[in-house]
């Protein structure tokens, strides 16, 4: 109940300036367009690149959702003021998770296309496969990223310590979600990238539950 | 009453021990231990890169607990525990990324490589580097102390995941040497078990150190407010 | 000692060494300089 409003809350502050997600579109269009001007020569080689590449823009373009979903909060001490709200500090991390979840999600199904079209890469034949995969690894990214971006929110160069901090802490979300990308892209039986998949549900699950229990330590003054 | 850590006896005899068993060690290791026939003195190095590695792992272990002591205390002590953990585990993870490659050049022929235990140490190095940083431009306080605690125990819920992940990742660099210790004749087991104690003890004693300096730090800072 | 690979047995074994080295160096110096000034602060009381 409190989720929903809180949530309402992360939903309501982007539909009216946008800004996150306008920025999320235009710096992830960009650095797909870096990507499509560097590999030009040999088209056959970005298809094995494919899904590296596909993963570092979403997880460039998640440091601008993460980095702004508490930043924001500290324009005007507005997370004081959420804090003194009586709702469970959990809940709270909740809201945040769902919300950068549904912010990469959303600038996903704009750059996505891009980055296929750009790329002249063929959609994955398996796209309920390819869809699913992409849900579960913002789902992971952003319950790391939630948790991470709440940690470093009081620091002095939070906009650096953030990457800093999440590239390193995801190395194996990344690998997972490159190597299941690839299976999906080729078509392979499930059976050679369940591995890959259950690696991906465990991160979510171990960070979302850390989240859940310790972002109270985090956001706390 | 402040006083260096080194005026106290037991840490004097302490840190001679440790040294009378370091050399130990390592005249064994030149003298006694037998040679590998293919790596020769290269395989030696594994006496001080297993223990360090060990080290390390002892470390991250203790800056989670610490943390999670930390959270539900707010005790400083704690948090203090957590810092020189934290502190020596990357030193001793650095110790191990430098061996490593060491070891490697002459018997891989190249010095590095993505092995799973090597990319695990050094993705571990990485997030202690982010750690500090956030200490050091963190405001200074109570929040800060928290936070770390929280990063401190992420990272290690983490190892596993990222473990498994570099593992079947790099699937063809499976390359590390796997001796089972048990199976090795008495002589190179007994001189690795020493050399671990040795490790063991040297940390347990820099840790000691590390906290000494960091109790006259915060009595310091305490003394500075009343002048 | 004429076995192979002695050279970077050795400057394994001196890179741990010069580590821990500088490390407990460095904790000595931190250490030194704190009790000076405590030493300092307690003569001027």
């Amino acid at each position: 109940m409190m989720l929903r409003v809180l949530l309402r809350k992360e939903i309501l502050l982007e539909m009216r300036s946008r800004e996150i997600l306008v920025s999320m579109i235009t710096f992830g269009a960009a650095v797909v367009l870096l990507y499509a001007f560097s590999f030009r020569p040999s088209p056959e080689i970005l298809r094995q690149f494919a899904p590296g590449l596909l993963w570092t823009v979403v997880l460039f373009v998640s440091v601008l959702a993460l980095h702004r979903s508490h930043s924001l909060e500290k324009e005007f001490d507005a997370f004081s003021l959420t804090l003194s709200a009586p709702v469970d500090r959990s809940t709270l991390f909740l809201s945040k998770w769902f919300g950068n979840f549904l912010m990469l999600l959303i600038s996903q199904v704009i750059l996505l296309p891009l980055f296929f079209l750009f790329l002249q890469l063929p959609f994955p034949s398996m796209p309920g496969a390819f869809i699913g995969l992409l849900i579960l690894v913002d789902l992971g990214i952003s319950s790391a990223g939630s948790l991470l971006s709440g940690a470093v929110m009081r620091a002095r160069v939070n906009e650096f310590l953030l990457p800093l901090l999440l590239f390193p802490m995801v190395t194996p979300l990344m690998i997972s979600a490159v190597k299941s990308t690839a299976a999906v892209m080729e078509s392979q039986p499930f059976s050679q990238w369940k591995l890959w998949l259950q690696l991906i549900v465990s991160f979510i699950i171990v960070f979302g539950l850390v989240g859940y229990l310790i972002y109270d330590h985090v956001c706390e003054e | 009453m402040m006083e260096s850590f080194y005026s106290k006896a037991g840490n004097r005899i302490m840190a001679i021990a440790i040294s009378v068993l370091w050399l130990v060690v390592l005249y064994l290791v030149l003298a006694v231990t037998r040679i590998d026939p293919d790596q020769q003195m290269a395989q030696k190095i594994f006496y001080y890169h297993v223990p360090s590695a060990w080290t390390a792992g002892i470390a991250f272990l203790a800056v989670a607990v610490s943390g999670g002591f930390y959270l539900f205390t707010q005790n400083e002590k704690w948090d203090h525990l957590g810092l020189a953990s934290a502190e020596l585990g990357t030193l001793f993870c650095a110790l191990v990324l430098i061996t490593g490659p060491i070891w490697a050049k002459p018997i891989w022929g190249e010095p590095w490589s993505w092995e799973p235990r090597l990319t695990t140490v050094l993705i571990m190095f990485l997030i202690y580097i982010g750690y500090f940083l956030l200490r050091q431009f963190g405001e200074i306080g109570e929040r800060t102390r928290r936070v770390s605690a929280v990063i401190g125990i992420a990272a290690f819920v983490n190892v596993p995941i990222i473990y498994v992940s570099v593992k079947f990742w790099s699937a063809e660099a499976q390359l590390h040497p796997q001796p089972g210790m048990s199976q090795q004749p008495a002589d190179v087991y007994w001189t690795f078990i020493l050399s671990l104690i040795t490790f063991t003890l040297l940390f347990v004693h820099l840790l000691r150190n590390r906290l000494h300096l960091l109790k006259l730090q915060s009595q310091m800072s305490r003394m500075r407010d009343d002048i | 000692m004429t076995y192979k690979y002695f050279a970077y047995f050795l400057s394994a074994f001196l890179v741990i060494f010069a580590v821990l080295f500088g490390w407990i160096y460095s904790i000595y110096r931190r250490e030194k300089e704190l009790l000076d000034e405590y030493r300092r602060l307690s003569s001027e009381d």
